[in-house]
């Protein structure tokens, strides 16, 4: 690094860190909405509501049961004041008359709120061959191309709908990654979970398209709680996508979804994210707490892949994770994380390994702007029957500005000798001397200092599937937009 | 009874024979220390620090202070085991032997001796100087030393002076059949310009169960220069706490070694507080485990300043069903620009039911800085194995030749020639016991 001081960039890089959150609206349609508190009565009333068989009931009074006796986590680096889960409405769902057969019934106001987050719907079967289940607040509205999937036998449907249509599998598969006991907020999520995605992919089947769900905030107050639940039958391929807006808010909402992958014997998922939740404001007012719970397990010869591009939310606490259980399975996971003004992130991943010859990639890369603080965290896991079992983890920080914060805490604990973890770590700032080259050929700072990160993150960015990678290099600019120099 | 308790007793029993039972501060301070054990206990494996480092067996021994001591054996392993060429504190048990330490023929001005006669001696010094870097709420050892401290090395170099020979701080365990605990405390001041070696040398007669509990608070003033080593051999039933705290004024240097060979749990936690621009922290440690051992190295650099440089270079080999644990902490305040810090840990583990934890941490709150960690974990390289036995080397001592020049780049960071050999003597030794556990 030159020990050139920066001519005044550094000295405008906070002035100018304020890109506007620019899908901050709000959609008046009438809610049903659950008055706030938590107790088992409004448990018994989201279940009855959504028309759940008995065991789901059950399993969700199971995990309230257990959630009342379990502390919030503390251990994060991350500061928030205390939240009221009393003070929550658990559940809200769009007012629908009955189920809709087309996009034109749907209500044209909705309708509308996706164009403006950029997902024509109407378009996208044509344009982008992608099938969109869009979750808005917590109930699912609209579902295309469930006839293409249908017909190599793909389940691609709303939770509620799976747990009344495929029981079995629900029955078979919730849970089994993440249990309700897991930690407190997966234990939250379990007992209250409103709506959520989940796929099948049968034995053998390369699903055709990539699967997407956008997720979206609206009901004032209401915490959002998902459940996804993929599972990909012996030798099948999915490759599934997951984004995310939401409206601007004053207060802080809670977002305490579950992911759970099931990769058999064989098979392949590939799950990619692009979070752009409400960060809050420049002096960190409002901004969603997005404490997630996200893992999959692998049988043998099995793979999954956690991809994430994280941008928004006032807290993020998020640890994408694999299960590495049978053996030769492999588990991978790439991240850029973004942090400006007053957000905090505490985010990585952990890979289990207990089966033999599995393998895992970890690339993390932390970009850090304004007064935030990015935090990755990781833990290697290799147990003493994974013999053969190989790790190589490189999490990279960029600090832009001089009160922000980049932290690396990884854990590693190895267990047998026949193995071999590599870790790597760095920070450092955007180098003076790239930034003079570049400006020196006729780039203005702006765009010196776009090209600069897109390089530093380009490890990940070539691990999204097309769709996202537009939209993730589209939000790095516009999370650091102005802030760098 | 539990541990807390059992120490609550023998510190009011013993308080009054302890050192500076006259002198008010201390007894105050000994006495808030003994408070804050009470009300905080010993780490367990709940705290972060602690994690992977359980004390819970230790603390089921009732440790108590040495009642009789055996000088003349003590003198004849301080000859055989220490330096040949330096000067020397003998410590057994805890209790100073004045007839075996060697203190003749110190340059003018400096000052070693043991705590309970600078108690007297150099009272304000002690005083400032004790309990500044390592107080009682660091953790529950700490504060036991603190309350229970039974004398200790005090050192002090004054401006400009460079002390040649190297002063050797020996402390054995003595073979005793109560179970023994030695709570040092060594107070190291080095003056602006001056420099010192100091070795801290951990030894253990036999294979009584034992603790040690020592502290080691160590100032650098400006452009000071501290080499300090410690050689970690005791008993195979020796439970071994050690904390060495260091402050550094402007373009002072520390160099920290720490060998780690002996006992069947040793924690060694190295910390520096860079305060000065311009100053310089160096730490190595080279650990050989087999059995049942666990060894912990926990670090801590805190750059304060802009302008400090920072290089950690840690190195473990692991044998049978032992246990490796690496804690390194790496904290860049928010105007310590400029800072250069990085941090390595590598391992090799030689049978499959070793076990090593490795948790190098980076914290970073100034943007202009390159900082870098690394950490590796595997077993010794096949291809290297076969290249040697391919010349006719037999396969143990193509491991042996392996290890040695894996654990090599450690030794070989110690700039005393004597300091070194003596390490490179005790890095070998165990390697050879520990390969001789088997490979896998």
């Amino acid at each position: 690094m030159s020990s050139i001081t920066p001519p005044n960039a550094l000295a405008e890089a906070d002035v100018q860190l304020d890109g506007d959150y620019k899908y901050g609206f709000v959609t008046n349609i009438a809610s049903d909405v659950v008055p706030p508190g938590l107790s088992e009565d409004v448990i018994r009333h989201i279940s009855g509501k959504k028309g759940e068989p008995e065991f789901m009931l059950a399993w969700r009074l199971k995990a309230f049961q257990r959630w009342k006796e379990m502390r919030e986590p503390r251990w994060a680096h991350v500061t928030y004041p205390p939240i009221d889960y009393q003070g929550i409405s658990y559940y809200a769902a769009p007012k629908q008359k009955e189920k809709l057969a087309s996009l034109d019934e749907v209500d044209p106001e909705l309708l509308a709120t996706f164009e403006k987050l950029g997902i024509p719907l109407s378009e996208q079967k044509l344009l982008a061959n992608v099938a969109v289940d869009a979750v808005f607040d917590s109930v699912s509205v609209a579902t295309t191309f469930k006839a293409k999937l249908a017909e190599v036998g793909i389940i691609f449907c709303s939770f509620s709908d799976a747990v009344k249509n495929h029981p079995d599998l629900v029955r078979k598969y919730l849970g089994s990654v993440v249990p309700y006991s897991d930690n407190f907020f997966s234990a939250l999520n379990s007992a209250v979970f409103s709506d959520g995605s989940f796929v099948y992919i049968p034995k053998g089947v390369r699903c055709p398209m990539e699967l997407s769900t956008y997720f979206r905030i609206n009901e004032r107050n209401t915490g959002q709680f998902e459940r996804t639940l993929i599972v990909a039958d012996e030798g099948s391929y999915v490759s599934y996508l997951e984004g995310c807006t939401a409206p601007m808010r004053d207060e802080n909402q809670l977002h305490a979804a579950v992911v759970e992958l099931v990769a058999l014997p064989g098979a392949i998922i590939k799950y990619s994210t692009v979070q752009n939740w409400y960060p809050g404001d420049k002096e960190g007012r409002g901004g969603i707490y997005n404490f997630v719970t996200k893992r999959g397990k692998c049988f043998e010869r099995a793979k999954i892949s956690w991809t994430q591009v994280e941008t928004g939310s006032a807290i993020t606490w998020k640890y994408p994770s694999v299960i590495l259980q049978g053996d030769d399975s492999v588990g991978e996971f790439y991240s850029v994380a973004v942090t400006n003004n007053m957000q905090q992130a505490d985010t990585g991943t952990k890979m289990l390994h207990l089966g033999k010859n599995t393998k895992s990639t970890i690339v993390s890369k932390g970009i850090s702007a304004g007064k935030s603080s990015n935090a990755y965290r990781g833990q290697v896991l290799i147990n003493q029957r994974a013999t053969g079992a190989r790790n190589h983890s490189q999490c990279d920080s960029l600090l832009i500005g001089d009160k922000c914060g980049a932290h690396t805490f990884p854990y590693i604990d190895v267990k047998n000798a026949a193995s071999t973890v590599e870790h790597e770590a760095s920070t450092s700032k955007i180098g003076e001397d790239q930034l003079f080259y570049l400006r020196q050929r006729g780039l203005s700072e702006e765009d010196a200092v776009s090209m600069i990160v897109n390089g530093f993150c380009k490890d990940v960015f070539r691990e999204l599937p097309m769709e996202f990678a537009v939209e993730a290099q589209k939000l790095l600019a516009v999370s650091l937009e102005g802030s760098v120099g | 009874m539990n541990a807390v308790a059992h120490y609550t007793s023998a510190f009011a029993g013993s308080e009054n024979g302890l050192p500076g039972s006259a002198v008010p501060w201390l007894v105050d301070k000994r006495r808030a220390a003994m408070a804050a054990l009470a009300s905080t206990g010993f780490p367990t494996t709940r705290d972060e620090a602690w994690r992977y480092t359980d004390v819970a067996q230790l603390l089921t021994v009732p440790f108590s202070p040495a009642t009789s001591l055996a000088t003349a054996r003590a003198a004849s392993l301080a000859e055989s085991g220490g330096l040949t060429d330096a000067y020397r504190l003998v410590f057994v048990d805890g209790v100073y032997i004045a007839e075996a330490s060697r203190l003749a023929g110190l340059p003018d001005g400096v000052v070693v001796t043991n705590l309970a006669s600078a108690l007297g001696s150099h009272s304000d010094r002690v005083r400032m100087a004790f309990g500044k870097l390592v107080d009682a709420s660091r953790h529950g050892f700490a504060a036991l030393n603190t309350a229970m401290a039974s004398d200790g090395a005090f050192i002090a170099v004054p401006r400009g002076v460079r002390v040649e020979k190297p002063i050797e701080i020996l402390s054995i365990a003595s073979n005793q059949v109560q179970p023994v605990s030695t709570n040092l405390r060594n107070l190291v001041r080095v003056e602006a310009n001056a420099e010192a070696t100091v070795v801290e040398h951990y030894l253990g007669d036999g294979n009584a169960v034992s603790l040690t509990n020592s502290v080691t608070e160590a100032s650098l003033a400006e452009s000071a220069c501290l080499a300090h080593v410690k050689i970690q051999r005791e008993g195979q039933s020796a439970f071994h706490v050690a904390t060495i705290a260091c402050e550094q004024a402007r373009n002072s240097r520390f160099y920290s070694c720490s060998a780690a060979a002996g006992g069947a749990l040793a924690r060694t936690e190295i910390s520096s507080a860079l305060l000065g621009e311009g100053a310089d922290a160096q730490l190595f440690g080279a650990y050989v485990a087999r059995g049942r051992q666990l060894v912990d190295h926990t670090t801590f650099l805190d750059h304060a300043v802009p302008q400090c440089t920072s290089n950690e270079l840690y190195k473990g080999v692991l044998g049978d069903m032992s246990r490796g644990v690496f804690n390194g902490k790496v904290l860049v305040r928010k105007d310590a620009q400029k800072t250069a810090a990085f941090q390595s840990n590598r391992n090799v583990l030689l049978s499959d039911s070793a076990v090593v934890d490795t948790r190098p941490q980076l914290e970073i709150y100034a943007d202009d800085v390159k900082c870098s960690h690394g950490a590796t974990i595997g077993r010794l390289d096949d291809e290297a194995l076969f290249y040697l036995r391919a010349r006719g080397i037999e396969r143990a001592a193509a491991q042996r030749i392996l290890t040695q020049a894996f654990a090599g780049e450690v030794v070989h960071s110690i700039a005393h020639p004597a300091i070194r050999a003596l390490v490179a003597g005790v890095v070998d030794d165990a390697l050879n016991r520990a390969l001789a556990g088997g490979v896998s």
